[in-house]
This record gives structure tokens, C-alpha cells and sequence, in this order.
């Protein structure tokens, strides 16, 4: 995943103030916030590289998890028993990531 | 008065014959002296080597545009609403603001086109890629106005020449994705659009035209500008 300068600035200073011409020139216009140094951006860039790869697991889980309306279907007929029980089928093929240890 | 009257008159076999009439004299060829009809002088165009044709001597009914084959008309020579000149360029200046607009933004994205008189018109299109993105996980309204500066080399600068009531005003509503899984952006929304309009810039030097836009975001911490490439294409009207 590739991640755009506006990307990493609302990460690292959200609700800054600054224009970006042509994807890579840096106007800062906050008064309050200050400009992030070049190195304060890759290391932005990289966290935020770093949340997409650990967040894959959500999307994948997105994609399979049934309709709103298909669940609620299946909380009626099956209650929620029936309803954890899909659900779960998901979760067990897609598990979250454990936390890397300090 | 001496009178000569012969059938042919041929010189002797050269081509520097001459035939010399006085200074005040006249050579008629409208008819005879006796009243007969009318007679034609054949002369090769190519032989009228000196002197100017006046308009007085040209037909009443004007000059057949088929008889135009050669050169190129002024455009002066033109009807009103003829396209005179057109200007195509690809600029790939974009500009992203992170938060509302105080001023009409300049995005770089600009085209230039000199008038050939000022009292011609310049139809202006400009066609482009507006993009917006949200730093929340709600769905919301965002509005965002794109409009066009004119720049006269050595004359005024002006903004938003299509006025606020003409000028492309789009509205979305932000979209909801995979975004918010780290609370963050990463897409927004992309859209092609278009601004054309006819502008009376009064001007015979040059004309620079560029995108600016305005960003209204609801909460104020909303990018919008323009991506990619931004095509422009002037055309000179004649008026």
C-alpha cells in the first residue's frame, strides 16, 4: 500500500493546516501545529504501512461477513446463537494477529 | 485624323513587339468608332505586370469565395462566431488543502492563449479531476467549488471570472470504507468534471487562465483540491 503525503500529515498532525501541490511540495499554513520534519513523515509512512498490513485481517473478515440484512435474517431464525455461530466461521478463518511482544 | 483600318496587324517575328499609345491618348476597346458591338481584349493575367486593380473595377456581386485558392484570409475577414485560433494544453500541477478555504485556491493547472484583437471572446473549457477525502469515519455532506482566474499579461488579475453563480459547485456525500479500520484516509472519492464558459477578457496580449478552487468542509479538516492532469482548451471566437 502506497500512502500519499496528505495521508501521512493527517496521521501524524490531524486537523493541520497546509496545501499540497503536486503530490509532494508541502505548504504549511498551521499556526498552531508545527511542520513535521522529513524524517517525523517516513517514520508516519511507515506506521501507517505497518497498520494496513496488520489490518488485513479486517478487511478479509468485511468481505465475508453476510449482508446486514442476511443477518438480521439469521438472528430471527436462529437467534443469536445461531447467528455467533456464522459469524465465528469467519473470525476462526481470518484470525486478528497476536500483538507483537514488547 | 489618319485612319488605319486592316484585317490583322502583326509585327515581325520577335517577342519585344510593342505597340505605343501617347501619353493622353487612349486605347478603346469598348467598340468601333461606327458604333459596332463590342469587342474582348484577351490578355494573360500573367501579363498585367504593373499597377493595382481597383475595387471600382471589381464585379458588383463581389468576388467568388471559389475563386479564393491561394493565401489565407485575416481574420479580420471573418464572421462573428468564428473559432479563430484554439489553444489545447495538459497541465499536471495539482493542489491539496487540508482545511476550509479563506481565499479561492490556486492549483497551478493553467492554460495561456493571446487574442488576435480584444474585442474577440475566448470559450474556456476545462476539464479536470476533483478529489476529496475525510479525516472522520462518519459520513457527511462536504462541498467543494472549483472556478477559473484570468491573468492579462501587463493587465488585471481576476478570480473566479465564471461568478459565484455560474461556477461549478459540487457536493458529495463521504464515504464510508476500509478507511476507518486504522482512522485514517486512504481514498476519498475522485471525480471527473468540467468548467466551460465564454469570457470577454478585453485583451490582445496574453491570456492565462487557472483552476482554483474552494474547499467548505463541514467540520473544516477535510482535503480537497484537484488530482491527476487538468486539460485545457481555449478557443478564440471572433466577435
Amino acid at each position: 500500500m502506497e500512502f500519499k503525503l496528505e495521508t501521512i500529515l493527517h496521521s501524524i498532525r490531524p486537523k493541520a493546516a497546509w496545501c499540497v501541490r503536486n503530490g509532494k511540495d508541502l505548504e504549511w499554513r498551521d499556526k498552531e501545529q508545527i511542520e513535521p520534519t522529513e524524517e517525523e513523515i517516513e517514520e508516519g509512512r511507515k506506521k501507517l504501512e505497518a497498520q494496513w498490513i496488520a489490518d488485513e485481517y479486517k478487511r478479509l473478515r468485511r468481505k465475508k461477513y453476510p449482508e446486514i440484512a442476511d443477518q438480521l435474517d439469521l438472528l430471527y431464525h436462529e437467534g443469536i446463537e445461531g447467528w455467533k455461530k456464522v459469524i465465528k466461521e469467519t473470525k476462526d478463518k481470518y484470525p486478528k494477529p497476536e500483538a507483537p511482544s514488547e | 485624323m489618319s485612319k488605319l483600318i486592316v484585317k490583322d496587324l502583326e509585327g515581325p517575328a520577335s517577342s519585344s513587339n510593342k505597340i505605343y499609345i501617347a501619353s493622353g491618348s487612349q486605347l478603346d476597346i469598348a467598340g468601333s468608332p461606327d458604333g459596332a458591338s463590342a469587342i474582348n481584349l484577351a490578355v494573360d493575367g500573367s501579363n498585367i505586370t504593373t499597377g493595382t486593380i481597383t475595387a471600382a473595377r471589381l464585379p458588383a456581386t463581389g468576388v467568388s469565395a471559389a475563386s479564393l485558392t491561394t493565401g489565407t484570409l485575416a481574420n479580420a475577414r471573418l464572421a462573428d462566431g468564428h473559432i479563430v485560433q484554439v489553444v489545447s494544453a495538459l497541465s499536471t500541477n495539482t493542489a491539496t488543502v487540508s482545511t476550509d478555504s479563506t481565499a479561492w485556491e490556486d492549483t497551478g493547472a493553467s492554460a495561456a492563449i493571446t487574442p488576435s484583437d480584444a474585442s474577440n471572446k475566448i470559450l474556456v473549457m476545462i476539464q479536470f479531476v476533483w478529489t476529496a477525502s475525510g479525516t472522520s469515519d462518519s459520513a457527511r455532506l462536504m462541498q467543494l467549488n472549483f472556478n477559473c482566474k484570468r491573468s492579462i499579461s501587463g493587465g488585471a488579475t481576476t478570480e473566479n471570472i465564471f461568478g459565484s453563480g455560474s461556477g461549478l459547485s459540487n457536493q458529495w456525500l463521504h464515504p464510508q470504507t476500509d478507511t476507518r479500520s486504522v482512522g485514517t484516509l486512504f481514498g476519498g472519492i475522485q471525480c471527473p468534471a468540467a468548467l466551460i464558459a465564454l469570457d470577454s477578457p478585453n485583451a490582445s496580449t496574453a491570456v492565462t487562465y487557472e483552476l482554483q478552487f474552494w474547499n467548505r468542509s463541514v467540520d473544516g479538516s477535510d482535503n480537497a483540491g484537484n488530482a491527476y492532469q487538468t486539460q485545457f482548451t481555449l478557443m478564440e471566437v471572433k466577435a
